[in-house]
């Protein structure tokens, strides 16, 4: 669903922009949907690197493949049957994974730390009324944009705390969803009583990006560039396609404005501001980044 | 504003060899993929739009101190690829399989000099990549420090090498986020004892990787030039 539904408290739109760096083998994977006043967007990321077997009876997909769909369509299962329980998330992807390895063939000889069965990301955000729930494992984010800028939500499970750090040094993930090992589904909630846009957005999203001064003057750009949600929605997915190295896929939801046009003005002085003092050559950012910082990790330390 | 849409990388490869007698009818083989083994990397990570700016590799092939002395560890300088392509190919073909005396070799010394290698700093994204090729166990660290040959300053036992590697808690030689261990080594001490308690190890039990399929090799490769 991706027409602006004039709505001054509730959803007004909601739409994925997805792409693969190689057809038909993505691993990602991502969810959207809306019930009344429950709303949810999820992004998972297949991890490619310890989840790259792949296996004979799943027509020679990756772990990395399956795990982030069969993962999707627990979360997916959770949201339609018991969404207001947080508590209950972990179970419905348990069995998800469960499902994957009772299928799975038993033939691959590779042992050690790197090789983990069925092993993705995840990042959720569930709104009910006012109430914002996140959920996730790995380094894939769930992000606010309001008038005061972009905002992440949840802190990436790598060795680094710090986002511009987690794009810059390919850390290794720390906690990541997977059949054969140990993950928590991490959970934080925000009330939030204003307009604004959230999404859930994997790392080829925000990784191929200087900074994420640099994600936020893309997010804000395009929209003041649009005429409509459609062209919003198409201007993103262009952008993102054009810098992403790596499958990208960005669930968004858009909630509390008037009408369309009124939020693309209102995000006008946003953008102008980042594009005066943040958007900079390679050699300020870190300086840049300094300064930006506090505003862009307001939500961050609630716990 | 955004960047060159493509992400460079720093890629140093140390490959670790067994070249005692009983390694005599796979030699030839594990020559030939260690010398394809950096450009399968080079190929994958191209695909993934992951642009290698340099690349260096280095060689060390192993015996036993007890029963080979000064022939027991041949260790090479990185080569600088593709610039020295041709000192790295007749280093690699130069190796051949004699001595080693006994069944278990010195492997856990040469993975040491691998560890201590002086790494590339440079560059925000890496991968440090080791990479053992054997038919047998090793001893436990420190057989053969009879010989005059023996190297000073080497790890005491396999705690003090699992700390020369690392993990996430306390920083090893090696950068824990780009470092990858591949042993294609037969499951028997001590190369199951690192499979099992070290992080970023990938283990294919075997001879030297003999009889290593096609998609276990390319699962391999893939996890080397994959974020993990």
């Amino acid at each position: 669903m991706s027409i602006f539904k004039q709505n001054n408290d509730k959803l007004n739109a909601i739409f994925c922009v997805a792409g693969e760096a190689k057809p038909n083998n993505g691993e990602d994977s991502y969810y959207y949907s809306n019930k009344g006043d429950k709303t949810i967007v999820a992004v998972f990321d297949g991890c490619g690197g310890i989840g790259s077997k792949r296996y004979n009876n799943y027509s020679l997909k990756t772990g990395a493949y399956i795990s982030s769909r069969a993962v999707c369509g627990g979360v997916k299962s959770w949201f339609d049957t018991a969404p207001d329980d947080a508590s209950k998330i972990g179970d419905y992807i348990r069995e998800a994974l469960d499902i994957c390895e009772k299928y799975a063939d038993k033939t691959g000889r590779l042992l050690g730390s790197l090789g983990k069965s069925f092993p993705t990301t995840a990042a959720i955000m569930y709104k009910n009324s006012d109430k914002i729930t996140c959920m996730w494992a790995g380094d894939s984010r769930c992000y606010m944009l309001d008038f005061d800028g972009l905002c992440q939500l949840t802190e990436d499970d790598v060795d680094s705390f710090d986002a511009l750090d987690n794009i810059t040094s390919d850390g290794v993930l720390t906690n990541v969803i997977s059949a054969s090992a140990d993950f928590e589904i991490h959970k934080k909630e925000f009330s939030v009583n204003k307009p604004c846009i959230l999404f859930a957005a994997t790392d080829g999203c925000f990784a191929y990006f200087n900074s994420p001064m640099e994600f936020e003057y893309l997010l804000t750009s395009s929209l003041v560039e649009s005429e409509n949600i459609l062209e919003w929605q198409k201007k993103l997915n262009d952008t993102i396609k054009e810098v992403a190295g790596d499958d990208y896929s960005l669930s968004v939801c858009v909630f509390g404005f008037e009408n369309f046009l009124k939020m693309k003005r209102d995000f006008k002085n946003r953008n102008i501001y980042v594009k005066n003092n943040f958007i900079v050559s390679d050699d300020d950012i870190s300086k840049k980044w300094d300064l930006y910082k506090t505003n862009y990790s307001r939500y961050l330390n609630e716990k | 504003m955004a960047s060159n849409y493509k992400m460079t990388y720093n890629v140093d490869l140390v490959f670790c060899i067994d070249c005692t007698g009983s390694m005599g009818d796979l030699i030839d083989v594990v020559k030939k993929n260690a010398l394809n083994f950096y450009q399968d990397v080079t190929t994958v990570m191209d695909q993934k739009n992951k642009h290698i700016d340099k690349l260096r590799v280095r060689v060390i092939a192993f015996r036993d101190y007890r029963a080979d002395g000064q022939d027991a560890m041949l260790v090479t300088d990185f080569f600088n690829l593709p610039e020295q392509a041709s000192d790295f190919e007749q280093c690699v073909n130069s190796l051949y399989a004699d001595g080693g005396g006994d069944d278990p070799e010195n492997g856990l010394e040469a993975l040491a000099y691998a560890i201590k290698s002086k790494w590339d700093t440079e560059g925000m994204k890496k991968r440090q990549v080791i990479v053992v090729w054997t038919d047998a166990p090793t001893h436990p660290l420190g057989i053969g420090k009879e010989s005059q040959y023996y190297p000073n300053g080497m790890a005491q036992d396999i705690n003090e090498l699992s700390q020369w590697w690392g993990g996430v808690q306390q920083k090893g030689f090696i950068d824990n986020n780009s470092k990858r261990l591949v042993l294609y080594a037969p499951d028997e001490p001590f190369w199951n004892v690192i499979s099992r308690n070290w992080n970023n190890v990938l283990h294919f039990p075997s001879t030297a990787g003999d009889g290593l399929s096609d998609l276990e090799y390319s699962q391999i490769i893939d996890t080397i030039t994959n974020t993990i």
